[in-house]
């Protein structure tokens, strides 16, 4: 399979360059990190439910729907992609998508266990350590082809990402940051330093090697280059960004897989909200009593 | 009949990309089979085109949101949209519960009647589900 080791690309170019490939019928893998911060839909996301856009607008932070699952995602520079695209007949892939999840996942989890971080699949498709997600994923069929894409948290912006999503109400903010960083582990809380790109490619290539065989470094090409730049164009349009997505009777915020910051619907008040960890409500919090200060004492607790 | 544990109504066409196809004089209904459903998994998200809208056969008339995968709904012969199925894509879960009945995704006029020879009978489609069984079985091994 062709290696596109991309390093640092702008923003648009760390997802348009797997799309392109889709819509080529090209197989590769792409390896890659965004020079500047963005915020990605799942095709699926409705636009208005899930993110502040003005928030987003005022701080300059560019939108981009792209064409796998998943939820909506804050990316920027202290995270390394890896994207791999197949053709739908290739052997290697199943009929059931998110069975090829194991196999796909293995050289990252591979790359944060040489790291000395304990990370394991936390099915169908997270990685985690200790039950903290530190990697998300998603796949989608994409013309011809089927991509797969994810990525490795080296630090994540919990305050920012917690200012992106469209909340109800500003105070269930500090809550939804504290509710993620219970949850969310990055390479960071687990070494003393922070490595850089290179690294961490280097392991995600040995890592795919292992499992997809003998890897040929390539670069882009015109034609690939060009049919991205025009997937720019499509994928942050206004008109693709307001494509009607699900709806949400109460807002429902998915934290990791079976975590999610919601809106209890068995109260009256709209603005209480439970953080529910497969089926287990571990905190709630409303805004009509003291609940600041209830939220500082768990947090303290944590 | 039953297959590999799927059930496979007699009197559908079907094809390969696990779309049934319940033909009625110039109509057709068109849903997932239930392998088809199987090897999606639960199903979150489902969107169709609207009514009036001609679609040629193979081409993109929505899409499946199942988990943490994104796929296309492809029409198995070409038409126009009479009806999309609303109980479906406000309750997705149908796809997976009654994919014969209740789960089924668009009704169409049928525009071209010969594509309904290059589709499989019942007989066919289980020869076809047991050979994928069957590959899927040798997936595991790889991975």
């Amino acid at each position: 399979m062709k290696l596109y080791n991309l390093g640092r690309v702008s923003w648009w170019e760390s997802q348009c360059y797997y799309h392109a490939l889709s819509y080529l019928g090209r197989e590769g893998l792409i390896i890659c990190s965004p020079t500047s911060a963005y915020v990605c839909l799942g095709l699926h996301d409705d636009l208005k439910s899930e993110i502040a856009v003005d928030y987003c607008q005022k701080k300059n932070i560019p939108l981009l729907r792209r064409e796998t699952g998943g939820g909506v995602v804050y990316l920027d520079s202290n995270q390394v992609f890896y994207q791999m695209v197949l053709r739908r007949d290739n052997p290697l892939l199943p009929l059931q998508r998110g069975r090829f999840y194991p196999y796909f996942l293995k050289p990252a989890i591979l790359t944060y266990r040489k790291l000395g971080i304990p990370a394991q699949l936390h099915a169908p498709a997270d990685i985690t350590v200790k039950g903290r997600k530190c990697s998300g994923n998603a796949a989608g069929d994409i013309g011809e082809s089927v991509a797969y894409v994810g990525n490795i948290l080296l630090d994540f912006d919990y305050e920012r990402m917690s200012r992106v999503l469209r909340i109800p109400c500003p105070e269930v903010q500090p809550f939804l940051n504290w509710s993620m960083q219970l949850y969310m582990t990055t390479i960071k809380d687990w070494l003393d330093y922070i490595p850089g790109y290179q690294e961490i490619a280097g392991m995600l290539v040995e890592g795919f090697s292992q499992t997809l065989g003998e890897l040929y470094p390539a670069e882009l090409d015109l034609e690939v280059i060009e049919v991205a730049a025009k997937l720019y164009t499509k994928l942050t349009g206004s008109k693709w960004l307001s494509l009607p997505g699900r709806k949400q009777q109460q807002r429902r915020i998915k934290i990791a897989e079976g975590v999610y910051l919601e809106e209890d619907a068995q109260m009256e008040e709209r603005s209480t909200f439970a953080l529910n960890d497969n089926g287990e409500v571990m905190a709630t919090f409303s805004f009509t009593d003291k609940s600041l200060y209830q939220l500082q004492q768990i947090m303290s607790q944590t | 009949m039953q297959v590999e544990g799927y059930n496979i109504p007699e009197d559908f066409f079907y094809d390969t990309n696990n779309y049934w196809i319940k033909v009625n004089n110039d109509e057709a209904i068109i849903g997932i089979s239930a392998y088809g459903q199987s090897t999606i998994g639960d199903v979150l998200y489902v969107d169709t085109i609207d009514k009036g809208n001609y679609i040629k056969k193979l081409e993109d008339a929505g899409s499946v949101e199942a988990g943490k995968w994104v796929g296309r709904i492809i029409v198995p012969i070409s038409g126009t949209i009479l009806e999309k199925n609303g109980a479906v894509i406000k309750e997705p879960g149908l796809l997976n519960s009654d994919p014969y009945g209740k789960g089924w995704i668009l009704r169409l006029q049928i525009n071209e009647k010969n594509e309904l020879n290059e589709l499989m009978d019942a007989k066919a489609y289980a020869k076809w589900v047991q050979e994928q069984v069957a590959k899927e079985q040798e997936d595991e091994m790889l991975i």
